[in-house]
């Protein structure tokens, strides 16, 4: 058996089935890396509205119109005097009966990406934990099988070694500086 | 000339049978998937402990602290940012819980906004040493204030 030619088939083929994944977890990864910066999973609105008057009871319809909510209401809370907060399908209201003031918080899920981070945070356990599994064992083997693709200078004893190992050092590097 | 019309009546009277079996499986199958979305599970679920109310827990903290529960209640707030903790509205005004999970365990999403919960966990007490001067940079090791939290191991929504 010829192993260079398997070795450089199994690459190729893994590489092609795999190259989906690595792009939904290199997409996600940028984004989940700068969660401090964004929310990399929803798009928060918020939108603030000054009332003239709230009544101090029965105020849910006066709110709601204020708002212009539409969905229907799924719940109605009363966090502290003077305070209440609807939650509608869509809207998420909160409302100081006493300044007028109303908050809105509009949820929604980001296209594309939402699902991504979905993916890459395993939201979904299950069987996808061993889907995830097998492709970190796949994106294992893709790295040592490409030591192996090149002969010659810029193989394994050569190039491969020299750029393999200073990638190896890179964390390594930030790990010393920043711990 | 009769054995034609006699198969076309069986072919007929089969696909009327398949097709009412395969409504059947489609009844089965909604069913099972109008089920599935109308309750959602989370980490381990709710296998039942001693139920609480947010009110019974808040009069008498103390005597919950370390004590597993089963604790229902409206989702008036969750954490946009990692779905890590939710708060539970009481079934008194002015009350809420807050329901906080391991990150990453278990994962609340902004769609479970007004939806009931029932939480299954332990309360624990939760001391607050810092406030707004909480840089990390000050040492501060006085205990300011305390609250009550469940410790979610599962939870069921509505």
């Amino acid at each position: 058996m010829n192993w260079g030619r398997l070795n450089r088939a199994l690459h190729r083929d893994l590489g092609y089935f795999f190259a989906g994944l690595t792009l939904l977890y290199a997409i996600s990864g940028i984004a989940l890396n700068h969660a401090g910066d964004f929310n990399p999973s929803y798009n928060v609105e918020k939108e603030t509205i000054r009332a003239a008057v709230i009544p101090q009871e029965g105020n849910e319809e006066t709110i709601l119109s204020a708002v212009g909510a539409k969905g229907p209401v799924k719940t109605v809370f009363r966090p502290a005097p003077g305070k209440i907060q609807i939650i509608t399908e869509g809207e998420n209201i909160a409302a100081d009966t006493v300044t007028g003031e109303i908050s809105v918080e509009r949820i929604r899920e980001r296209p594309l990406i939402f699902p991504l981070n979905y993916l890459h945070l395993n939201h979904p356990k299950g069987a996808w934990t061993y889907a995830a599994d097998i492709y970190a064992l796949a994106l294992a083997f893709l790295a040592a099988s490409g030591l192996f693709l090149v002969k010659g200078k810029n193989g394994l004893m050569g190039r491969a070694m020299v750029l393999t190992g200073a990638g190896m050092l890179l964390p390594v590097v930030f790990y010393l500086i920043y711990h | 000339m009769a054995r034609p019309a006699s198969n076309a009546k069986k072919s007929k009277f089969s696909l009327e049978m398949e097709m009412k079996r395969a409504a059947a499986v489609a009844m089965v199958i909604i069913t099972l998937f109008a089920g599935a979305s109308l309750a959602q599970v989370f980490g381990a679920g709710v296998k039942g402990a001693e139920k609480a109310k947010v009110s019974q827990i808040l009069a008498s903290p103390e005597k919950y602290v370390g004590k597993k529960v089963d604790v229902t209640g409206p989702v008036v707030n969750v954490c946009k940012s990692r779905g890590c903790w939710a708060e539970l509205a009481g079934d008194k005004d002015y009350q809420s819980l807050r329901v906080k999970v391991d990150d990453g365990v278990i994962v609340f999403p902004p769609a479970l906004l007004g939806k009931t919960l029932t939480v299954e966990g332990e309360i624990e007490r939760v001391f607050i040493r810092c406030s707004e001067d909480a840089t990390g940079k000050k040492p501060c090791g006085e205990e300011k204030s305390v609250y009550y939290q469940i410790r979610a191991t599962g939870a069921v929504s509505e």
